[in-house]
């Protein structure tokens, strides 16, 4: 039954156009000579294309698709269409999936150029060069999407396709080349006029899902960009022209480029709102990216990340959710929720341009052309310093956006000064807020070294019914006081351990502390609590009378060990409990 | 080697200089606390069951040893009734434990021993972390009696402003008339939905001087919410005949009934619709 489909679908694609020359054959050689040199040729001459700048976006109520022309600051044209995907630009055409299939629209006029009606077709790509457009496709088959095919037309008729038994890519048409990925790890260099495969290339280490076109180059990749240069022919990535951003934590785990062999995600995707933007670089084998910049695009706020180091340049903070974005040298232009524009400068975060399509867009496809707009303001030399920047987006009252400021405390946290101790200290005693953030933020409290006061003057604060006040984050004070040394804040810890509004979650950290600052004098009152609460079985009070048994020790040495192994021997004591003491005093013992 | 580790617990229990709850209780003498068993509840009921000093200082040690929670709960209504010094002390301690139920019974057998300090105690449990402990507290205060309730009318009145509920029948108890009149004077549409229970018994306590509880009962026909209007209409109905705070109310609601007719009557009419003015012109 399903073959029958396959070979239906098969016909239903291949034959309202011609099929002339073959592609994707699992026999075609790789890198074979003569046509391997004469596609690096032929690409190595290719002039870089007019990329158009151009806005395309996806409103709501009505559904509509509008198109802003950047340069002449003019909405160019607003067609009614329900859009399914978010829409692509791909040179003349504007290509998304709408309620009757895949659709080209002219991107003059938003008229129809062509479509593509086989159901079953889910767009994947689109790109064009203004003479050809090449369209992917994934031939979804009960939701099962194994095979694709790539539609290639010449001006606005489709002039041929080319069906593959596995998943196609991303695409890419340059220098009379139509590029496509397909399979995880090849590319195929198909003749743009008749289709015929002229070269295969095959990446052994890495996973190849999109090819596109940058200024006079070419680059696919997935996880990293190969610029296709003769040193491809490794098939490695580690001796092509390639480069890949250093990697780190980051909320969502945005891909650095989106999935080449999944469909356009609809324009209500938080894919738009939640990705990685940045521009490819560099000359010959050099790749790198533009301003060494790698941008993480988060709802409302934009971090600019150092693309080699673990590292934040700036981050902006804007007032809607950005839903569009595009890189070149110089900064990153967004499209906002609203219908708004801005560059923020690459530098500094500033906003250096700014317009408005006075359309409010649920997607926004951003060609920027080859350069961002000229700046209509220079960034301001004096923006407030980056970890004020980092404070006041870790302080965002949003629930959506708990991942982005939980990044912006960690890279908070990489900052010595004791101002920066006292922000980490305000944004962990925010009991209300975000447990996200909140945790972020005492986790880098505990690792302080510098602001011994704030940690003091936190310390002395007390959770009161009557005041209307929280109990401070003692836990992750106390292992901040025992970084920091700060012997005089005993009693406010012991004062803090005895006070029932005090979290369980917090003792643990109380009595680590007590451990290191603590003297003989104070034993005492940890084995009383230590006896008191030994039958209770709470995970987290277990956990911390662990924590007290180790402070017993720190302070009183193995002279304690017959304390602990009496109250681990008594049956009455929590279960959980006992095992923990008798793994301290054998420990301790040895 | 159990019952010598055990005696090592018990050895370093008494021996620890600066527990504050091991320094408060003596050693253990009793018949029962020498002679543990393998049941701890059991063992504290049969020191409740001996009763006297010697087995509340045993049931304290055993208290700070650790108890689990069954026998923890015997043993705080063991020092209840038992009561004597030492009972207090362990008791107090144990208005400080993190369980909240712990704190509750504590703050229960402090009244019920008629510990000197329980007052004391019942006030500062206002502030407890706990609901369930501050109601506690409310109530220990009320089976004080007055001069516990008066002690603690400021935290009270504070506890009432964050939505401790049950201390308002308490000040409307206790309230004394330039107390009364402190109230009446900064009475608002917000206060009222807090105090209305203590003002409804401030209003029927014969003690006060009527023109203070008449004067409260203007402030709240000013207020003019439907609460506070039902509140009045109570008055008016549930009050006896003659009473002074019910006239107070009827002439409260029949002054907010004019200004109502006179606002109707001031207010511009209306025009008709232009449909209707349509209509006419037809």
């Amino acid at each position: 039954m399903r073959s029958l489909r396959s070979i239906l679908g098969v016909l239903a694609i291949a034959l309202p156009v011609g099929c002339a020359g073959q592609a994707f054959e699992p026999t075609f050689p790789e890198y074979e000579e003569p046509g391997f040199t004469q596609v690096m040729t032929a690409l190595a001459e290719a002039k870089g294309r007019p990329d158009p700048a151009v806005v395309i976006g996806v409103a709501k109520n009505p559904d509509r698709v509008v198109a802003y022309d950047i340069a002449e600051g003019v909405v160019r044209w607003t067609v009614e269409a329900q859009a399914r995907s978010a829409p692509l630009v791909a040179g003349a055409h504007v290509v998304l999936e709408e309620e009757k299939g895949i659709v080209a629209r002219r991107l003059r006029d938003g008229t129809v150029a062509f479509r593509i009606k086989d159901r079953a077709a889910r767009l994947i790509a689109a790109d064009g060069d203004g003479t050809h457009t090449v369209i992917s496709v994934a031939i979804d088959e009960d939701g099962d999407r194994k095979s694709g095919a790539v539609f290639v037309a010449k001006g606005d008729a489709i002039a041929w396709s080319r069906r593959s038994d596995l998943p196609v890519g991303a695409p890419a048409v340059f220098g009379g080349l139509v590029v496509v990925p397909w399979a995880t790890q090849r590319l195929s260099v198909l003749d743009a006029y008749t289709g015929e495969e002229k070269a295969r290339l095959r990446l052994r280490d890495t996973v190849v899902g999109r090819a596109f076109v940058h200024g006079p180059s070419l680059y696919f990749g997935q996880r990293g960009i190969f610029r296709l240069t003769r040193s491809i022919e490794t098939g490695s990535k580690k001796s092509a022209a390639y480069a890949e951003p250093v990697g780190r934590p980051l909320p969502g785990q945005p891909p650095l480029l989106r999935d080449g062999y999944e469909p356009v995600p609809a324009p209500d995707n938080a894919g738009h709102r939640l990705r990685l933007a940045w521009a490819p670089a560099g000359e010959g084998e050099e790749v790198r990216f533009a301003d060494d910049t790698i941008y993480l695009v988060f709802y409302r706020f934009v971090f600019a990340l150092d693309a080699a180091t673990d590292a934040v340049r700036w981050v902006a903070r804007h007032d809607a959710d950005l839903v569009g974005a595009a890189v070149r040298e110089g900064g990153i232009l967004v499209a906002d929720e609203r219908g708004r524009l801005h560059v923020f400068d690459a530098a500094t975060g500033a906003s250096v341009w700014e317009a408005k399509m006075d359309v409010p867009v649920v997607a926004a496809a951003i060609s920027p052309g080859s350069a961002l707009p000229e700046r209509t303001t220079e960034a301001p030399s004096g923006r407030e310093p980056l970890e004020q920047q980092l404070f006041e987006v870790a302080r965002v009252e949003d629930s959506r956006l708990g991942g982005g400021r939980a990044l912006a405390v960690r890279y908070l946290a990489k900052f010595e000064s004791a101002k920066v101790t006292a922000d980490l200290i305000a944004l962990c005693a925010q009991r209300t807020g975000l447990e996200q953030v909140r945790r972020a933020a005492c986790e880098a409290v505990t690792t302080r070294k510098e602001g011994a006061p704030a940690v003091r003057e936190a310390l002395r604060a007390k959770a009161s019914f009557l005041a209307g006040t929280t109990p401070p984050p003692s836990g992750s004070l106390a292992r901040a006081a025992a970084k920091m040394e700060m012997r005089d804040v005993v009693p406010m810890l012991l004062t803090h351990l005895e006070d029932p509004a005090t979290p369980t979650e917090d003792l643990a950290g109380i009595f680590a502390a007590l451990g290191t600052l603590g003297t003989p004098a104070i034993a005492g009152r940890i084995e009383a609590y230590l006896r008191l609460y030994r039958t209770e079985t709470d995970p987290l009070l277990v956990q911390a009378l662990a924590a007290a048994g180790e402070a017993l020790f720190a302070i009183r040495g193995a002279a304690v060990a017959p304390t602990l192994t009496g109250i681990a021997d008594d049956p009455t004591t929590a279960e959980p409990l006992r095992a923990h003491l008798r793994r301290i005093a054998l420990e301790k013992r040895e | 080697m159990r019952s010598s580790t055990r005696m090592w617990a018990v050895i370093a229990v008494l021996l620890c200089p600066s527990s504050s709850l091991a320094q408060s209780t003596p050693k253990p003498e009793s018949r029962a606390a020498a002679t543990p068993t393998s049941d701890p509840k059991a063992e504290v009921e049969a020191l409740r069951a001996e009763g006297g000093p010697k087995a509340a200082a045993a049931i304290a040690a055993k208290v700070e040893a650790g108890l689990p929670a069954p026998a923890l709960d015997v043993a705080i209504a063991a020092l209840g009734t038992i009561g004597g010094p030492v009972a207090t002390k362990s008791l107090e301690g144990l208005t400080k434990h993190r369980r909240a139920a712990v704190r509750r019974s504590a703050l229960e057998n402090l009244v019920r021993a008629k510990a000197r300090s329980a007052p004391a105690f019942a006030e500062a449990l206002l502030d407890d972390p706990s609901p369930e402990v501050r109601t506690a507290a409310v109530r220990a205060i009320e089976s004080l009696g007055l001069d516990a309730m008066r002690r603690a009318a400021p935290q009270l009145e504070r506890a009432l402003e964050k939505g401790l509920a049950e201390a308002a029948p308490l000040l409307g108890k206790m309230a004394r008339p330039n107390e009364v009149a402190r109230w009446t004077g900064r009475l608002d549409a917000e206060g009222f939905e807090r105090m209305s229970p203590a003002l409804r018994i401030v209003l029927t306590r014969a003690d006060l001087p009527a023109p203070t509880r008449t004067a409260l009962v203007e402030k709240v026909g000013v207020l003019g919410s439907a609460s506070a209007k039902q509140f009045l209409r109570d008055l008016a109905t549930e009050l006896p005949k003659g009473s002074a705070v019910r006239s107070a109310a009827q002439k409260a609601l029949e002054l907010d009934t004019a200004e109502a007719a006179k606002k109707t009557e001031t207010a511009p009419k209306s025009e008709p619709p232009r449909a209707a003015q349509k209509e006419n012109g037809r």
